[in-house]
């Protein structure tokens, strides 16, 4: 319903603000003829855009780096003991003390156990939200690509774009 | 033939705009009496060494469907379809084709007696023409006739985009089955499925299709066949949709004199009204305009004369919305309630339409809205037409008394029976089997 009425009110807009028409439809031919050049220089299609998005792909990256090693759980239950000498055992300690120390040891290896699995899924959760924007993102150029060459209305390409605006 | 025979192409004419140019006549080579495309043009040629050569460029065009709408197409020499070839019997022939388009093309020239090597079938008579290069198809007219032209690589997608064209072969000499004619016009029937809004087809669309063009026209934007009282008139129609065709001309008969395949025996031709031109097929009907006034010329399946439509429109005819109107205004402001008393308020009100978009219904005439799209145009005789004159001479003016008219007598009350016969108690299930579901054209 929420979306049915967001297409409405789209749709609205589209027809107070009469969006201009995209420009191949200019009766002398010559932004639908570039468009239509410019697919051309592909001449393999989708294989020569692969290999120009991987050069451009690999500049992006030498520029950005990559991310540093994350902890896994052994790794940050061992961290969190570090922080906490009051539960390290000695010698001194008679057979009660050691037997609280361990049931304490046992508390903050959940917790720290929790939270980890908490990060890692907030982390994933995190990557994959991102992924989802990226990809309603490029449909949405898509979609905006499709109506730029005349292939779809400007209605087809607000219900693509409504998807990207629900995923930001 | 040498490299050097080939050195200079002839320079390519590029046509803008979609009216209808005037016939052609010929400066070279044979004389004949050249036809006149419906919105569209003769290829002009050269001679050159005693052969015709032509130039073709495929290549994305804007093509003006009809005043308000413009699609982005591909076709031949800047417009869809290309530009009528008119050759004579037994003229060699030079075809000059380049591609402009971002993929590979050929052309078959359909209907004709050729070298097996100029058939144009892609991959299988010769490679295809790759984008940016240039081929030369060169053959005999060896059959007069009517033929048409369209590519044989990635075929689907390149007549659904628009790219085609008509061949007309005249006959070096007086001909026993091919008359001599005053008017002689030809047209391609064609159709795109274009979303209301957008400019370019569908490329995958079967049967659907939106847009029942003539040369890339719809009514209002097909020109009227203008003639003279008593011209001997010939249509040559032929179809590349994917469905066929009732063509029906008002007020007069029409025998078919032939087809792709060569001038029909007159034992085989009787007058008619409506030829169905089938899938692939080309058809010329020729009669004689002996009747005056504006005569509709049109495909008689009703959905091809109309433009874009909504086909999940439910039917709405005797249902009552009285008390529902604002309450639907709430939530859709611009609700308007239409097709309870029938379709017709759609050729009478105007309503918002995306950009680039015909109505549906449209067009009208001296007595009100014809609520016509499509296949649909308008044979005007006219006895004051002069010989040679193509251009329209407005709507006629009927003589008084020989229009229908309101009768204003008294009227009979109707004779229904008081109370309709009793059903017989044990009817017999009546079991109707319709046909399957996939005839949608």
């Amino acid at each position: 319903m929420k979306l049915k009425v967001a297409l409405a009110f789209a749709w609205a807009c589209i027809q107070v603000s009469g969006w201009a028409q995209s420009t191949v439809t200019e009766p002398d031919g010559q932004a639908w003829r570039r468009a239509n050049a410019a697919v051309g220089q592909h001449q393999r299609g989708h294989a020569d855009i692969l290999a120009q998005e991987a050069a451009q792909t690999q500049v992006a990256s030498q520029a950005t780096g990559t991310a540093g090693p994350v902890l896994n759980l052994r790794q940050a239950t061992t961290t969190a003991l570090r922080q906490r000498p009051d539960l390290w055992l000695g010698p001194a300690l008679n057979t009660l003390e050691t037997a609280r120390i361990n049931t304490q040891v046992a508390q903050l290896s959940h917790q720290v156990s929790r939270a980890w699995v908490e990060a890692v899924a907030a982390n994933q959760s995190a990557a994959y939200l991102q992924d989802a924007l990226e990809a309603a993102e490029a449909g949405a150029e898509l979609a905006q690509r499709m109506a730029a060459v005349g292939n779809w209305s400007q209605m087809q390409r607000v219900q693509t774009q409504l998807l990207q605006s629900d995923a930001a | 033939m040498s490299r050097g025979a080939l050195a200079a192409l002839p320079e390519p004419v590029i046509m803008r705009g979609a009216v209808t140019a005037p016939p052609l006549a010929p400066t070279t080579g044979r004389p004949y009496r050249p036809v006149v495309t419906l919105n569209g043009w003769t290829a002009p040629w050269r001679m050159k060494d005693g052969v015709k050569e032509f130039h073709l460029v495929a290549e994305p065009v804007v093509r003006e469907i009809a005043p308000g709408m413009q699609a982005t197409l591909w076709g031949y020499n800047g417009q869809s379809p290309g530009p009528t070839i008119e050759v004579v019997e037994g003229d060699r022939v030079r075809v000059f084709v380049t591609n402009k388009l971002p993929e590979h093309t050929t052309i078959h020239w359909h209907g004709q007696r050729l070298p097996n090597g100029m058939d144009g079938v892609g991959g299988m008579t010769q490679p295809q023409i790759p984008v940016g290069k240039t081929f030369v198809y060169e053959f005999v007219a060896r059959r007069p006739g009517t033929f048409m032209y369209h590519p044989h690589a990635d075929e689907m997608t390149q007549m659904a985009m628009g790219m085609m064209g008509f061949w007309v072969t005249h006959p070096k000499a007086p001909h026993p089955l091919i008359s001599e004619v005053d008017r002689d016009f030809c047209f391609l029937l064609n159709a795109y499925d274009i979303e209301p809004g957008a400019s370019t087809p569908k490329v995958n669309t079967m049967l659907e299709f939106n847009l029942w063009t003539w040369n890339s026209r719809v009514f209002p934007g097909i020109d009227s066949l203008n003639v003279r009282l008593g011209d001997r008139v010939r249509l040559r129609v032929g179809n590349l949709t994917m469905t066929n065709h009732p063509i029906h001309l008002h007020g007069h008969e029409f025998e078919i004199t032939g087809s792709d395949g060569g001038p029909w025996p007159l034992a085989a031709r009787c007058p008619e009204v409506t030829v169905d031109v089938a899938v692939g097929q080309m058809r010329q009907l020729e009669f004689v305009a002996d009747e005056e006034g504006d005569w509709a010329l049109h495909c008689h399946k009703s959905h091809h004369t109309m433009n874009a439509m909504g086909h999940a429109v439910p039917t709405l005819i005797g249902v009552d919305h009285v008390g529902l109107v604002k309450k639907i205004q709430k939530l859709l402001p611009d609700y308007m309630v239409m097709g309870e008393r029938g379709m017709a308020d759609m050729g009478e009100m105007e309503m918002p339409l995306p950009d680039n978009t015909l109505p549906m219904m449209t067009g009208t005439g001296p007595f009100g809205a014809l609520e016509m799209g499509g296949m649909f145009t308008t044979l005007k005789v006219r006895r004051d037409q002069a010989p040679g004159d193509y251009r329209d001479p407005g709507p006629f003016t009927q003589p008084p008394g020989t229009r229908a008219f309101e009768w204003t007598g008294a009227l009979p009350a109707a004779s229904r029976p008081a109370n309709p016969v009793a059903a017989p108690a044990q009817s017999p299930a009546l079991t109707v089997k319709k046909p399957g579901a996939d005839h949608k054209h």
